[in-house]
């Protein structure tokens, strides 16, 4: 082996939505050192950024749309005839899920095309949508009193668990992990293979898998499961986190995100083999 | 023989001598009594004798000898005016004895009024006792005088239109034409006494309407002389138009005359009406003294009616004026003075009450001559103001509450008392102080709208709590009422010392501690204040990641009054910052604004210094791609100092061999820590280096086959980072 030469430069960590300042901005920096720089892309009322950071699903002036080559300096738009609610991307930000007027669609990224489209239904609220690299689609329906997860299997829903009250579902390949007030369970293929309970926490905000981890984000706290199987453990927070996101472009997940000028944007990364929180100011 | 030749007149000549030569005392006694009244008269006297006409009145003559012999009394002769005659058989010729007398009755019956003369005559003489040679006396002739009078009342009348004196009779007629409404016309009754003897109106007396009257009547009964004349007045005033009538009674003499005394009245007539508007027909019929009622009329707001003159009479009249009185009334549209109206024709105007007070109110409406009483009802409810801040002070809308002084932060207070002295509930939507942070509160005000019933009352008090020194200022807005308030207090104090909390000193870059800020004592009034971070980057520029949390490098804070800690944008008693990665100084300098706007922050505020050390590097990640021909670490770290001098980078491998390359970086960590690029990282850094893999194919296959790992250290002038590892990705 020889030595050949060295190049120093600086960090970026991702791209995030900043509603006061209706663009997508870059995070300069590392996670506790870190702050929002320049736009990537201006003029944006709402946006979910993919875990990748280069697409967003946003809406514009022209309603919404799916934005691919975000940062390259010529992004492509792909307008969605969704009144988008809610969104949910795939781990690798290939597949992006939204639901909204009624309906339930479920993008290719790569190909800008919509890979399947299901019907909300009457009186159930999609309180979170998963969807994984392969584009398979896992949805948490709420109806007030439980949480019942369900996959879009062959055109149609296939149940795969139950947590009470309120829950989040996140998906990675095969896995989807199902998270109530005080419970976590992980289905595989369709089948629970775990569940284990989690001290009442209200609502949780989000579930993502990550590093071989169930990270299911509270508004206090996060609670961190061994996708195997084993003792969930308790990342206390200093802040009320209202989502888990994943970062684009970058790693860890956003905790918080401001709608107002002078609030805290805060999010999470591992460090080592630790969960920490740290806010990301956002500048003047 | 010739005496009985003599003729009569001789006889009573002859006789008449003898009686003039006799001694009364010896001759004939005359004496004439009428009724009750006896008079002697001498021969030859006239006695005068009122009568009546057409009635009969007897007097008596009655001759008495006087004389000692006898008296021969002649035949009697009735001479002169037909209106007296002698009655019944003459008690003459006859000789009387001494002390003897005959009566002659005498009728007197005027037939008018004139004067009548008569004389009774005849002759006497005396004769000598019988059986003497005496010779009878002379004749002498005795004469009574009889003159006859009678009154005789006549009537006549003279209207004060023309002067003329109108005859008057029983039956007659007296007519009073053209009598102006309301005024009096006269009419004077003449009663004349045309005859010759005293006449005597007995009575007068009116019967019939009263707009006739009788006027200046004497005392009756009353004597009128012959010749003369007593009058009095009929007095016609007609209250309205048209004719009267009525029958004057005339009582003289005996007879009584009826008059008719007819009037009649011209002129305008005045019909009023009382109507709710213009439009309306049907209206109420006013009276003068009458009253026009306008109803319940709300305090504050106007009623009106309209009333229609109406000129009913015959003539056309003037209104001279239309005026008004009385607190809250007045007219709308009123005629001009003097206007005419036609016969038949009418005018409007209205009458307008504003409601001022509550219950009744009155006025006056004078309509030309009439006048009519106006009243009205307000009613609603009168709100009456005072506070209470030691005495009691009555309020008008707009006046001033003066709280009592207060130092700053401190309070005090007065009650404010709303009293309602109508008739009707009064409500109160609004009650409130003008302005935002205004140093007077309102403390115990009741649930609105508030409703106070009369003669009820609602309070609430005035909390004057100043923020400034001087005069404070605000406005009271009590419905539609204000009131100023004003409060004076003293100046403000210093701001007490503070102090810094939390991190302070030498902080650990890339970190993120909290301060907060702490006053030594409460302040009275609210403080705001900002905290102002400066940098003072040890080397080339500042680290733009060092922010506080809520971005930037300014961040507000509040310290509520009474309290010690500031209580941060975050709404939070400590704001976090961000160190960074590159070394300099973090100043933080606050400054503290009290409510009103003025500054308390000291002339050399208490700054919270934070300092970034020059540390060793340190590394946050490594990342190891391992290809064919070369193996390329990226490692992701942070440098306090902006500046590295080199990578060490050791190739560890599953045989348990391995191999340290230490790449000098310092030049391009300079060439990047020196670009403006490089302001937005600090000492945030990513370094890549690339480790070249030589030999055959197979060489450099079997090489990463047992490559393991590699372990990253970093270098600056300060020092070598720790080790981190990466393995092959």
């Amino acid at each position: 082996m020889a030595m050949a030469w060295g190049q120093v430069e600086g960090v970026r960590s991702g791209v995030m939505f900043d509603a006061p300042k209706k663009a997508v901005r870059v995070v300069e920096g590392v996670a506790g050192g870190a702050h929002l720089g320049g736009e990537v892309l201006g003029g944006v009322e709402a946006a979910w950024v993919s875990p990748s950071g280069k697409a967003a699903v946003v809406r514009g002036s022209g309603g919404w749309m799916l934005i691919r080559g975000l940062g390259s300096g010529s992004p492509e738009e792909q307008r969605l005839e969704v009144e988008v609610e809610r969104a949910g991307w795939s781990a690798g930000g290939r597949y992006v899920a939204v639901a909204g007027s009624g309906v339930i669609e479920v993008w290719d990224v790569e190909t800008a095309e919509r890979v399947a489209q299901a019907g909300l239904g009457e009186g159930r609220e999609a309180a979170s949508l998963a969807v994984n690299d392969e584009g398979e689609l896992a949805v948490a329906w709420f109806d007030g009193e439980e949480t019942t997860l369900e996959a879009w299997r062959r055109g149609t829903w296939e149940e795969w668990g139950r947590v009470r009250r309120r829950g989040a579902a996140g998906m990675l390949g095969a896995r989807v992990a199902l998270a109530g007030e005080s419970e976590v369970a992980l289905i595989e293929d369709g089948r629970e293979k775990w569940r284990t309970a989690v001290e009442g926490r209200g609502a949780p905000v989000g579930v993502a898998l990550e590093h071989g981890e169930v990270v299911v984000g509270y508004a206090g706290a996060l609670v961190v499961c061994p996708i195997a199987g084993g003792d969930a453990r308790v990342v206390e927070l200093e802040v009320e986190a209202n989502r888990l996101e994943r970062l684009g472009g970058g790693e860890g997940f956003l905790l918080r995100a401001r709608n107002r000028e002078g609030e805290e944007i805060w999010v999470a990364v591992r460090r080592g083999d630790e969960w920490k929180a740290y806010f990301v100011p956002a500048g003047e | 023989m010739m005496r009985q030749r003599m003729t009569r007149t001789g006889r009573l000549l002859a006789w008449g001598v003898l009686a003039a030569g006799m001694a009364w005392g010896q001759g004939i006694l005359i004496t004439v009594r009428e009724g009750d009244i006896t008079r002697q008269i001498a021969n030859g006297t006239t006695v005068e004798f009122a009568g009546k006409v057409g009635e009969g009145k007897d007097i008596f003559v009655e001759l008495q000898y006087l004389g000692a012999f006898r008296a021969e009394l002649g035949e009697p002769a009735l001479t002169g005016s037909g209106d007296f005659r002698l009655m019944g058989a003459a008690p003459t010729p006859r000789v009387l004895q001494p002390r003897e007398k005959v009566v002659f009755e005498v009728r007197f019956e005027p037939s008018s009024s004139r004067r009548s003369l008569a004389q009774l005559g005849l002759l006497v003489r005396e004769l000598p006792p019988p059986d003497s040679n005496l010779l009878p006396g002379a004749y002498a002739l005795i004469s009574v005088g009889f003159t006859g009078t009678a009154p005789e009342l006549k009537y006549a009348y003279v209207l004060a239109a023309d002067g003329n004196v109108q005859p008057l009779a029983d039956g007659g007629l007296i007519r009073i034409a053209k009598t102006p409404v309301n005024q009096a016309t006269f009419a004077t009754v003449l009663v004349i006494n045309e005859g010759t003897a005293a006449g005597r109106l007995e009575s007068v007396q009116m019967e019939g309407a009263a707009e006739l009257s009788l006027n200046q009547v004497p005392l009756m009964p009353v004597t009128v002389g012959a010749g003369q004349a007593v009058q009095f007045r009929i007095r016609y005033e007609p209250k309205d138009l048209g004719e009267h009538a009525a029958t004057l009674r005339l009582e003289g003499e005996g007879r009584v005359a009826r008059v008719r005394v007819e009037g009649a009245s011209q002129g305008a007539k005045w019909a009023y009406e009382v109507l709710p508007d213009l439009a309306g027909d049907a209206g109420v019929r006013l009276l003068p003294d009458g009253v026009v009622d306008l109803g319940e009329v709300e305090l504050g707001k106007r009623k009106r009616v309209w009333v229609r003159v109406k000129n009913t009479g015959n003539e056309e009249g003037v209104v001279a004026g239309v005026a008004v009185s009385g607190l809250g009334f007045a007219l709308v549209d009123p005629p001009l003075a003097q206007t005419p109206v036609r016969a038949g024709g009418e005018l409007w105007f209205g009458v307008q009450a504003t409601g001022v007070q509550t219950g009744r109110q009155t006025g006056r409406l004078r309509v030309g001559a009439d006048t009519f009483l106006l009243t009205a009802f307000g009613f609603g409810p009168v709100l009456e103001y005072s506070y209470q801040a030691g005495g009691v002070v009555g309020l008008e809308s707009g006046g001033q509450v003066a709280v009592p002084a207060a130092a700053i932060g401190q309070t005090t207070a007065a009650m404010f008392v709303i009293r309602n002295t109508g008739n009707r509930p009064a409500t109160i939507g609004s009650i409130g102080v003008s302005g935002a942070g205004s140093p007077f509160q309102l403390a115990n005000v009741p649930a609105l709208p508030l409703v106070i019933e009369p003669d009820g009352h609602a309070e609430f008090r005035i909390e004057f709590t100043p923020k400034l020194p001087g005069l404070n200022t605000a406005v009271l807005y009590v419905g539609p009422a204000f009131f100023n308030l004003t409060g004076t207090a003293a100046a403000l104090p210093e701001l007490p010392g503070y102090r810094w909390e939390g991190a302070s000193g030498v902080v650990a870059p890339f970190a993120q501690p909290a301060v907060g800020l702490t006053l030594q004592s409460p302040y009275p009034l609210t403080l705001r204040g900002t905290v102002l971070m400066t940098v003072d980057a040890a080397n080339f520029g500042a680290d733009a990641a060092v922010q506080f949390s809520t971005g930037g490098r300014s961040v507000s804070f509040v310290i509520p009054a009474g309290q010690t800690r500031a209580v941060f944008a975050n709404g939070s008693t400590t704001i976090r910052l961000q160190t960074g990665t590159a070394a300099g100084r973090i100043v933080l300098t606050p400054s503290f604004v009290a409510e009103g706007g003025i500054d308390r922050t000291p002339e050399r505020p208490l700054a919270l210094e934070l300092t970034v050390p020059e540390l060793a590097p340190v590394v946050l990640a490594a990342r190891l791609e391992a290809g064919l021909t070369a193996l390329n670490v990226t490692v992701t770290g942070y440098t306090t100092t902006r500046n590295l001098t080199k990578v060490e980078v050791t190739v560890r491998r599953k045989s348990g061999k391995s191999e340290t390359f230490s790449f000098d970086v310092a030049q391009a960590a300079q060439l990047w820590f020196g670009s403006a690029a490089s302001l937005s990282s600090g000492g945030l850094f990513s370094a890549a280096v690339q480790i070249g893999v030589s030999g055959t194919a197979e060489e450099r296959a079997r090489l990463l086959a047992d490559l393991e790992g590699v372990s990253v250290r970093v270098s600056n002038e300060r020092g070598t980072s720790a080790e981190i590892s990466a393995s092959v990705v």
